[in-house]
């Protein structure tokens, strides 16, 4: 039997098709350094996990007589205008500090992958009409639609995530669609087709798998830019409310104590934002340099 | 011709879609306008007569039409907290934001586009950009607003940490150095990235090679081939940085206590004043799709392989 290039997949494309969940273990095991930036990140959630156990002290425990101190034996990143434990509350913090964005992006993602699969399966109208919709949604900041929908629920943490969530679903999908048309027009798709496998199965068995990879880095990246808009909200007062220990907030609250020359609290908050953000960032970086050259 | 027709009239469509998310959000808001300007000790009878002397008893879309016909001839409405017309409350707080954006705008313009210049131009600087960007680009404007507070206004006590935009422009513009700074950090960053790839790949083309063996002066090949055809990202980068700094501006001005249309937004949606949130936001919205649209002609302006072809991107 001839082979028409039409019906055989490529090897790699079999492999993958075969293996299901594809290079997943070989990029950790190729790039040292994602490999750290992975396990560190697994380890930033363990620390919310475990905030009881490991915190000196509980979040919201005062002691006024020890207010406002640098770092010391018994504080060792200092206490806030309460004598709260800072590092208990940074500790602590990383609770809904990452909690917020996980969320956001879990929903953004599902919804995002959902609609660039199906426009790019169906086209025509609906792919017009998606892309339109998009297109009109990336036109606006998400910060100011976080602050429309504060308006209108009120401040606190759930406003912002329901806003977020919405605003995330074109920056994931505008780097998606791409790849997922290029993944449509490959030989493989239409062998599939002609052999009457079901779009349903043929979009999930098949087409997700193999962008997953870019799935996977770009929602890494989008982790980072969740992760940063969030706190921006709780630190413009219009988040994440006190006595809640989140990072955002620390910044803000500690802002007072920065200016009388007691900055512990504001910058190990920033410290904290800056590490989790950067080690997203690379992570995602390493991932999508990963991806591409996977897709070649 | 065509081309710029269909952005403009693309924009006005999105703008007018805005407008009807956001008075629809704000019907969401909680509170009734009409009990609150009556009093606490007003009768019904009373409340609903405020409600039919400020038409709220109106339908929806009717108000709507109206409000939007009013912000098209500037008038925004009145604050129902401050009790006055929400363009008096803003036109000063409008002047302090502009500065902070046009400044901050100004940097990222100038320090971007010229540190993609010495990267594309010298190895060297191309690799500490490279490190240094990487760093930049994920700052978060609170944090590079608290490192910039605690460095040089407490440390070194260079500048004001509680930005003063009242008296005399020099000294305005002296106290908006540090919050401009940490609006367009990372901006800075992307920008210096972007520009630097986009000059490095104009000086691989054939047409820079032509221009050596010309004979012409690294400087004019650079400043006439390599800058004007590499401008195309660039533009575009700067129009979405200006949307940023629209967003992010509103986190600098809690960070120095500015009060500026940012902060008015927050404290406005904090008390339930849906006027000036509906006014403030749909302020935003015009003049980030305005600042899009403008990027888009001036893209066709400066390529005009674009305008012949009639392609609307």
């Amino acid at each position: 039997m001839t082979s028409t290039g039409l019906v055989t997949p490529s090897p790699r494309r079999a492999r993958r098709l075969r293996s299901g969940q594809p290079a997943r273990r070989s990029v950790l095991r190729q790039d040292r350094v994602a490999l750290g930036l992975t396990i560190f990140l697994g380890l930033l959630v363990l620390v919310a996990l475990l905030a009881p156990v490991l915190a000196p002290y509980a979040p919201d425990e005062t002691d006024i007589l020890a207010a406002s101190q640098g770092p010391s034996g018994a504080h060792l990143l200092g206490t806030d205008a309460l004598g709260r434990d800072l590092l208990s509350r940074l500790i602590y913090g990383t609770r809904l500090s990452l909690l917020g964005p996980v969320v956001v992006i879990g929903v953004a993602t599902v919804c995002a992958v959902t609609l660039v699969l199906s426009s790019v399966w169906i086209g025509g109208r609906y792919d017009r009409f998606v892309g339109k919709a998009l297109s009109v949604l990336f036109s606006f900041p998400g910060l100011i639609l976080a602050i429309v929908v504060v308006a209108i629920v009120g401040a606190g943490i759930t406003g912002p995530i329901v806003a977020f969530s919405i605003a995330f679903i074109p920056y994931i999908a505008r780097v998606l669609r791409p790849v997922a048309l290029r993944e449509r027009s490959m030989t493989y798709v239409n062998a599939l087709e002609m052999l009457g496998v079901s779009g349903w199965t043929i979009c999930v068995r098949h087409l997700l798998p193999n962008i997953f990879p870019f799935v996977r880095a770009h929602v890494t990246i989008a982790l980072g830019t969740a992760l940063v808009d969030l706190a921006a909200v709780s630190y413009i007062g219009l988040g994440v409310q006190a006595p809640a220990a989140e990072w955002g907030l620390q910044i803000s609250t500690g802002q007072a104590d920065l200016l009388a020359g007691k900055p512990w609290e504001s910058l190990t908050a920033c410290v904290a934002v800056l590490v989790v953000v950067i080690a997203v960032n690379i992570l995602g970086e390493r991932l999508a340099a990963a991806a591409q050259k996977e897709g070649r | 011709m065509r081309s710029v027709l269909k952005n403009v009239i693309g924009a006005l469509v999105t703008i007018l879609v805005a407008s009807a998310v956001i008075f629809a959000a704000m019907q969401l808001v909680p509170g009734d306008p009409a009990a609150e300007i009556a009093g606490t000790d007003a009768t019904a009878t009373e409340v609903e007569q405020v409600r039919q002397n400020l038409g709220l008893d109106r339908p929806a879309w009717i108000r709507y039409f109206d409000w939007l016909g009013g912000f098209v001839t500037g008038d925004f409405g009145q604050s129902l907290q401050h009790r006055q017309s929400v363009l008096t409350l803003l036109k000063p707080r409008l002047g302090a934001t502009l500065m902070l954006d046009l400044y901050a705008t100004l940097l990222v313009a100038v320090v971007g586009i010229g540190l993609g210049v010495l990267a594309a131009r010298n190895r060297r600087m191309s690799s500490t950009l490279t490190v240094v960007s990487s760093v930049f680009v994920g700052l978060p404007t609170f944090v590079a607003a608290i490192f910039l507070i605690q460095v040089f206004a407490i440390s070194l006590g260079w500048f004001p940490a509680l930005a003063d935009t009242g008296d005399g422009l020099a000294s305005t513009i002296h106290s908006l150095t540090l919050p401009a700074i940490a609006l367009s950090l990372s901006w800075i960053a992307l920008v210096a990235q972007i520009s630097r790839a986009s000059f490095r790949e104009q000086l691989g083309r054939e047409h820079v090679q032509t221009a050596v063996g010309r004979g012409l002066t690294k400087n004019a090949i650079f400043r006439r081939h390599v800058m004007r055809n590499g401008a195309a990202p660039i533009v575009s980068v700067i129009s979405l940085t200006m949307g940023g700094l629209i967003a992010g501006s509103v986190v600098v001005e809690r960070a120095f206590s500015i009060d500026g249309v940012g902060a008015f937004l927050v404290q406005s949606i904090l008390r339930h004043d849906a006027e000036v949130v509906m006014a403030i936001t749909m302020l935003i919205v015009v003049v980030f799709i305005a600042v899009t649209v403008i990027a888009d002609l001036i893209q066709l302006a400066i390529d005009p392989r674009l305008r012949s072809r009639g392609v609307d991107r």
